[in-house]
């Protein structure tokens, strides 16, 4: 059953538990790719029958990406869990850039030249979500607990955390990291390095893959028309400024 | 197997934005019903989440390939109670961190839960009904419409280009405003018509609002070709509820666009005041706060010409309130929740006219019906007492 694959010279065998992690690597993917599909099929399915105003005017580019850049709309309603929520989002684009270099081959220089940044990036977020964490719970201690909330928190505190002492520590061979999420990438399994953190940072983040919150998805698309509605209210009633 | 959706009143638009909520409770402090409730089950992300539960139970994949689930029969009456509990004022979608349009996410899903036959709540129910008989909500004769307010000496011309629509809740339970609409479009000097009180049928919005849609199309139709046939070339409208209905809903009812302008009345006035078309014989020396209602504000843009009205009418500053303009509080009076949950709608009565005293006002002015009938309402076992004026009641008593 064991695989014998020839990798810089060591022989290394794909042992039963390389193949579940495997298994359920694809598994979440395709949670993800589920929840995704069903969620955009309802949102297909939407009536579109109530009177409602059609569109007027597509949202503005330059307005709507500064939006979202800056995610705006927080930063007027509560300024102190924006600082949280700039800091956790911002780090998490420069990580995710960092964690490319493990797909790609040969990396290229972008990727390679962000790698400082995305180990910045890293302490960065775990304290932006400790922050988001104090402010919520003990500070402002919000009136609408929500265990999926605090369940996301709970989840990206562990990633981050183990990812951190990862790079501390020098527990894990970067390489045989690449080889395992390389073999997964082109379908070619490779055995899983055995390391507690990388375990942990991985299963964890596999966990958070079939939990994603649907905002990631639909906030930009709301964004976007609330920026159009805005614009067109000063026209519902009034001429063309 | 015809599978029972709950995402049937929903625009595609909606549904994306039920999948947008962060659930960051942010909303929860613009809340109304949450000053005086304290209730998170009933707030706006809760309600997001459960309705989207309730979609996700009966047409997501796990319903399609394993069947879809039974509703839980005591959460769905607890959600119907939350969603129509609210005043649909939309404070909570205008300061969304997400930019959810909560204003008309709430009648939308209300809408839904009364093609359930689980919505509406108590008097609410009674409106299509009325509306059929009266042509208003309230039950009350149509023949009554105009009667008890319109004074006896204003002409009104039977064909004009300019029409005034004075809407149910002006003309039964709030007729000083009404009257003081009729008087300041008398004072300028433009001939205006009406319609005939059993014309003068409701605009739609009770009924909208509480998703009754039945009757929408066949009142937007009436209306629109009963002024179409006067050769109306603009409407004017002093209810928030109404205007918003007759310029976001009006031509998707009636299937094209409308043959004449609407206008709120405080638009007409501040350009006739502007041209030096009304006299104002002395301004008050009170200082006055303006309540922004969330209709007019939030709903169709309108802040400034109000604003610029009072300015006129008093020669001390105007006081604010401290969420005013675009960020108004509601009075409680939104949304027809104050026929059902009366003790919400006079907390939150007593709270903007609390907040109105202790600004030092003398004089709360007001630019809604409903508004006006609900805080007199609640005034009357409030231990603080403010004079509460109509901003069109106001100006015609000041006019020279």
């Amino acid at each position: 059953m064991d695989k014998f694959i020839l990798d810089n010279n060591v022989c290394t065998y794909m042992k039963p538990h390389d193949y579940i992690i495997c298994l359920v690597s694809y598994l979440s993917l395709c949670v993800f790719i589920v929840r995704t599909f069903s969620m955009c099929m309802i949102w297909l399915r939407g009536g579109s029958r109530s009177p409602e105003l059609p569109l007027i005017t597509p949202a503005p580019l330059a307005r709507y990406v500064a939006e979202l850049l800056t995610l705006l709309r927080l930063l007027k309603v509560n300024g102190w869990i924006w600082v949280g929520e700039w800091l956790f989002h911002a780090s998490l684009l420069f990580i995710f850039m960092r964690h490319l270099r493990y797909v790609l081959a040969p990396i290229p220089e972008t990727v390679f030249n962000l790698q400082s940044f995305g180990i910045f990036a890293g302490y960065v977020s775990l304290f932006a979500i400790f922050y988001i964490l104090l402010l919520k719970v003990v500070i402002m201690k919000d009136a609408y607990k929500n265990p999926y909330n605090l369940f996301l928190l709970a989840t990206l505190t562990i990633i981050t955390t183990t990812g951190i002492l990862m790079r501390l520590r020098h527990t894990v061979d970067t390489m045989r990291v690449k080889y395992f999420v390389l073999g997964l990438v082109t379908f070619e399994p490779q055995p899983l390095p055995l390391d507690p953190f990388f375990l942990t940072h991985y299963i964890t983040s596999l966990i958070l893959l079939c939990f994603i919150p649907s905002h990631i998805f639909a906030a930009p698309l709301t964004i976007a028309d609330a920026i159009r509605r805005e614009r067109d209210l000063r026209r519902l009633l009034h001429e063309e400024r | 197997m015809k599978r029972d959706r709950f995402s049937n009143a929903l625009s595609a638009g909606q549904l994306i934005e039920l999948d947008a909520c962060a659930r960051c409770g942010e909303c929860l402090k613009y809340c109304p019903i949450q000053d005086v409730t304290g209730k998170p089950s009933i707030s706006p992300p809760e309600k997001i989440r459960v309705f989207r539960e309730f979609i996700r139970a009966t047409e997501g994949l796990k319903a399609i390939f394993l069947g879809s689930k039974q509703i839980d029969p005591v959460l769905l009456e607890d959600f119907t109670k939350a969603v129509f509990e609210c005043t649909t004022c939309g404070g909570c979608g205008d300061r969304c961190s997400v930019g959810i349009f909560t204003q008309r996410l709430w009648p939308m899903m209300r809408k839904e839960m009364v093609r359930r036959g689980i919505g509406p709540i108590g008097e609410q129910a009674k409106m299509p009904e009325a509306v059929r008989q009266q042509g208003n909500p309230y039950n009350l004769p149509a023949s009554e419409r105009f009667k008890p307010w319109l004074p006896k000496d204003i002409s009104i011309s039977h064909r004009a280009k300019l029409a005034y629509y004075a809407g149910c809740t002006g003309a039964y339970s709030a007729q000083p405003m009404v009257r003081g609409d009729v008087l300041v479009l008398s004072a300028i000097g433009e001939p205006f018509n009406t319609l005939s009180a059993e014309q003068e049928v409701c605009c739609g919005f009770p009924l909208f609002i509480t998703g009754q849609h039945d009757l929408l199309e066949d009142l937007v139709k009436r209306l629109v070709e009963a002024y179409a046939e006067r050769g109306v070339v603009q409407l004017l409208c002093s209810c928030p509820c109404c205007i918003n209905i007759m310029t976001r809903d009006w031509p998707a009812l009636y299937g094209k666009p409308l043959p004449f302008k609407v206008r709120h009345i405080t638009q007409f006035v501040a350009e006739a005041i502007e041209r030096g078309r009304l006299k104002i014989s002395e301004p008050l020396a009170e200082r006055l706060i303006y309540h922004d209602p969330c209709y007019l504000s939030r709903g169709v843009g309108i802040i400034e010409e109000p604003r610029y009205m009072l300015s006129r009418l008093t020669d001390k500053r105007l006081i604010e309130f401290q969420r005013h303009g675009r960020q108004s509080h509601c009075c409680g009076a939104g949304g027809t929740a104050r026929k059902v949950f009366k003790e919400n709608a006079y907390a939150m009565a007593r709270n903007t006219i609390d907040e109105a005293i202790k600004k030092g006002a003398d004089r709360l002015i007001l630019n809604c019906p409903a508004c006006y009938a609900l805080l007199n309402e609640a005034q009357l076992d409030n231990p603080n007492r403010i004079v509460i004026t109509d901003l069109m009641e106001l100006l015609a008593s000041l006019l020279g």
